[in-house]
């Protein structure tokens, strides 16, 4: 499934956020949407971040949301060398991040069971302690992550 | 400054949020919520709506208790709710007026 959602030209290795705003807009960017569009998706992400961190912990975050500005779902990933403060649950800096943004409906509830699939490959990196820092090349992350997907 | 319009959409994107944050399936991907947070949420949508004339603000409500959403985007001419063709004609609101589609009902935004 993920297979379908992941592409190189969403994937950003080198991030040069400096914190959560910044974080969130280069992650946006990665979708190339129209200025009036990226800043409405902007702040339903950072709504959603007031609600609860979407950064679980162990240096990642999965932030999300559904939007009416969205025809499909989409799926983005970056990475920080340096780490970002999310104000995540463990209070650790973030490193890696899954931006997911999806319609109000999708059929076959996609965005959820994405959702799902992320959370848990999130969780066995983290438990791995599978190195993902060290790769350059954006086809390699994906081919990582999709390792994992189960 | 948003228009009519992009106030509906983003209310309507509070809306969502909030009900998906309550579903088991979203409570199951681990996501904790701060429920203290939520009532700034709660502040900002209304003061969103204080913000949208009483009538629109009815209507909006009327089309989200029935059917879930009241705003949809318009794609390549197309109502992205019930893929209707607009008219030729149809175009992009002024910044205080809402168009509708003529099928559906849905508020129309058009990116």
């Amino acid at each position: 499934m993920l297979e379908k959602l992941l592409s190189e030209e969403r994937v950003k290795i080198g991030m040069k956020a400096k914190n959560k705003d910044e974080a969130l807009e280069e992650l946006v960017d990665l979708l190339k949407l129209p200025q009036n569009s990226k800043s409405i998706i902007l702040e339903a992400l950072k709504k959603r971040e007031v609600i609860g961190s979407t950064g679980i912990g162990r240096g990642i975050a999965i932030p999300h949301t559904r939007s009416t500005i969205v025809n499909d779902v989409y799926l983005a990933i970056g990475v920080s060398k340096e780490g970002i403060d999310f104000q995540s649950v463990d209070n650790q800096p973030v490193h890696l991040f899954f931006l997911l943004v999806a319609p109000p409906n999708d059929p076959g509830t996609t965005y959820l069971i994405v959702l799902g699939k992320i959370a848990q490959i999130a969780k066995r990196i983290a438990k791995e302690n599978i190195d993902y820092l060290s790769i350059e090349d954006p086809k390699e992350l994906i081919n990582l992550i999709l390792s994992l997907e189960g | 400054m948003k228009s009519l319009t992009e106030k509906l959409l983003v209310l309507q994107d509070i809306e969502i949020k909030l009900r998906e944050i309550r579903s088991e399936d979203y409570l199951k991907a681990g996501f904790t919520i701060d429920e203290e947070k939520l009532s700034e949420i709660e502040i900002y949508k209304q003061k969103l709506e204080s913000e949208i004339p009483p009538n629109y603000l009815r209507k909006f409500k009327a089309l989200f208790n029935k059917y879930s959403r009241a705003v949809a985007s318009v794609y390549e001419n197309t109502c992205t709710n019930c893929f209707s063709k607009l008219p030729t004609g149809v175009k992009k609101p002024s910044e205080n007026e809402l168009i509708f589609c003529n099928v559906c009902g849905m508020i129309l935004y058009f990116p």
